[in-house]
């Protein structure tokens, strides 16, 4: 069966075969939307109801409702729509942010810090650029390392590449479920109704018997409210972090097996790859693997936390939501520009926990000297030790 | 079919003005779609962009009686379904007592008894009803799962009486205000319908709509006014009802357009600006700028 439409925006006729809307609805999947079964059918019951009339664009108006699930589906939706039935009609876009430079692979760039720390150690130097450094920078970097940034060379020192090892992620999901029992279903001071409550809440009981006249009792019971925090870990994967970004995702992936997290990964813009962190297969490896693979200078740190909480609504911040930012804490944005949103994230109730790989909190930039007091907690997480033994601290 | 459908959207959208509620194709199909396939319609966007005004319309176009169940922390089944009225039922024992009558639970436990709330007097409603949850994000999770057997198959259980299925499919909308995520589940069983804020013709369309006795200068102004207002770095940006708050303040000041001093102006932005943040963010100079 197939209808065919009347297309007055896309082109003259068109059809919508329903076999090919089986592949859509996948193709939906594959782009991060949860489109089932029952939507397939519901796709085709708005056909029959649209008929041999309506153009294409009819169709995509009146399927959205039924495909999307959140403001993130209904933004890309119109693109989707085009990219699969129109194809042909999409003419192709290279966008360029940031400083471009030949992308490397982090074994590269961990054999070429190798190789300048084996030159001794007046060569060592500083990998990670300094907010949209170009490669003519390199060489003011090493007067950077005192301002912050992020440097391979203290990780390797400290036998960081063996660390990636099959027992070593076994530490780090160990790691991953001790953060969820700290965190997981905290009792709080407040009280609520709950038939399964141990505790008689008296107003409630007294009121029951007046309402009875005095007659009967209904016991009301009650528990400490339980909370559990929605963590959200945004990880910086710009040029200054990519010998750690991958370590970061490691970590991510860890997390995400056993706490209900959802993951975002920045440079000059973000993406949210939680979706990818849940399924298991070599695909899907290749696929975050890909995340950090444009490493890029130009860090907006800022921006991407404000678009990431507030403009585009990827999360809902308010009280139970966990922030951990990992990062080196270089931006390009404006040094207060992170203060404010920070500010913000605060404001709802949100907390940040600041993740950093640097030596010291106090090294790192000025926007984060200016933000920190919108920040919870500061963990040092160079290395895997580091990391174990600041969220074994966590709170 | 097409045109049926084009002039059916028509409708919707001429009926919903006249109910004081201006939409565009997108939102007409959405709740084109909700009432032909009974889904439940799920409406998000900021504070202000007329999600539970939409609902209020709907009822009004589609003569339904309008039931709102407002979410909070804690609401729970006999809040928002139903409650046996525990008083009632001990009269009816001492009643029986009295006149050495045994009493018969399963007549102690029947409708007599039953205190309806929102969601079942919605799906018991002989004519139909529109159903209003307005800000389901502010409820608990626990509360959200209870929800799913009502919104997808129109029924709700009670032990005692057993299944109530509604005899005419409610037209539900649910509003979320995104301070907490929902789940996939609930969200798997509605529509989806995300309103933005509308633009500078569409507002002034809304303004001329609401505030009738603003002069239509003043009335252009304004919502050019509001509209470059949100694009800027706001902790609460202005929502439509602000914007007729502040028109309407406008009205009573007697203006018919905007002075040339945007500053004499100050006082009234407290009807626009909702935070100490956002008032001293928007300075004079800043002002100056937004008025061109």
């Amino acid at each position: 069966m197939s209808v065919t439409t009347l297309c007055s925006d896309y082109s003259d006729d068109w059809n919508f075969p329903v076999a090919r809307i089986a592949e859509f609805c996948r193709y939906l999947r594959e782009n991060g939307m949860r489109t089932t079964t029952r939507d397939a059918e519901l796709f085709i019951e708005v056909l029959n109801l649209i008929g041999n009339g309506a153009d294409p664009g009819r169709v995509e108006q009146l399927w959205r409702p039924i495909a999307c699930s959140s403001l993130r589906d209904w933004k890309i939706w119109s693109e989707l729509f085009r990219l699969f039935w129109f194809p042909h009609r999409v003419k192709g876009t290279v966008k360029v942010t940031g400083t471009t430079r030949r992308s490397r692979q982090l074994r590269e760039v961990i054999e070429q810090a190798q190789s300048a720390t084996e030159a001794g150690p007046g060569a060592a130097s500083v990998v990670g650029d300094s907010p949209a450094a170009s490669n003519q920078d390199q060489s003011q970097n090493t007067t950077q390392k005192s301002a912050g940034g992020a440097s391979v060379v203290d990780p390797l020192g400290r036998d960081f590449q063996s660390q990636w090892l099959p027992s070593d992620l076994t530490t780090l999901e160990r790691t991953a479920r001790s953060v969820r029992a700290q965190l997981l279903n905290v009792p709080t001071r407040r009280w609520r109704i709950s038939s399964r409550g141990r505790d008689l809440n008296l107003r409630k009981t007294t009121e029951s018997i007046i309402r009875l006249g005095g007659d009967g009792v209904i016991p009301k019971w009650q528990s400490h409210r339980r909370q559990t925090p929605q963590v959200v870990m945004i990880i910086d994967v710009s040029r200054s972090m990519e010998s750690y970004a991958g370590f970061y995702l490691r970590l991510a992936r860890a997390f995400s097996r056993c706490l209900p997290v959802k993951v975002f990964v920045f440079h000059v813009r973000y993406a949210e790859i939680t979706d990818l962190l849940v399924r298991d297969n070599p695909q899907i490896q290749e696929k975050i693997d890909a995340v950090t693979a444009g490493f890029q200078g130009g860090t907006k740190i800022a921006s991407s936390l404000k678009n990431i909480c507030f403009e585009d609504n990827a999360i809902s911040v308010n009280r139970r939501t966990r922030v951990w930012v990992f990062s080196d804490g270089f931006d390009t944005d404006e040094p207060d520009q992170l203060k404010s949103v920070l500010g913000r994230i605060r404001g709802r109730g949100g907390h940040v926990d600041w993740f950093y790989p640097n030596k010291t909190v106090a090294g790192m930039s000025q926007c984060i000297q200016l933000a920190r007091v919108f920040v919870k907690n500061w963990y040092s997480a160079g290395n895997l030790n580091e990391l174990e033994t600041s969220l074994r601290q966590m709170r | 079919m097409g045109n049926q459908l084009d002039s059916t959207l028509q409708t919707i959208r001429t009926d919903l003005f006249r109910a004081g509620y201006l939409c565009d194709h997108q939102l007409a199909g959405s709740i084109h779609l909700a009432m032909k396939l009974e889904r439940p319609l799920l409406l998000e966007g900021d504070a202000g962009v007329g999600k539970t005004a939409l609902a209020t319309a709907v009822s009004e176009v589609v003569s339904r009686s309008f039931i709102r169940l407002q979410c909070f922390e804690g609401l729970d089944h006999h809040d928002a379904v139903y409650e046996w009225n525990y008083g009632r039922q001990l009269t009816e024992i001492r009643l029986a007592e009295s006149s050495a009558q045994t009493v018969d639970s399963a007549a102690i436990y029947s409708e007599d008894f039953l205190i309806q709330k929102p969601i079942l007097r919605a799906l018991k409603e002989r004519e139909g009803a529109v159903l209003l949850i307005d800000e389901i994000d502010r409820s608990d999770e626990a509360f959200e799962a209870y929800l799913l057997e009502a919104l997808s198959d129109y029924q709700i259980s009670i032990p005692e009486l057993g299944t109530v299925k509604s005899a005419v499919v409610p037209i539900v909308i649910l509003t979320s205000n995104g301070t907490r995520d929902l789940s996939d589940a609930l969200r798997r069983r509605c529509l989806y319908h995300y309103l933005e804020y509308p633009d500078v013709s569409r507002e002034t369309e809304i303004l001329r709509l609401k505030v009738p006795e603003a002069d239509l200068q003043l009335i252009e102004q304004a919502a050019q006014f509001v509209n470059t207002l949100r694009k800027e770095d706001l902790e609460k940006k202005p929502g439509i009802a602000e914007s007729i708050d502040w028109l309407k303040a406008l009205t009573l000041y007697g203006l018919q357009s905007l002075p040339e001093d945007p500053v004499s102006l100050r006082g009234s932005l407290s009807c626009l600006l909702k935070t100490a943040r956002d008032r001293s963010d928007v300075s004079d100079d800043t002002l100056q700028r937004l008025f061109g």
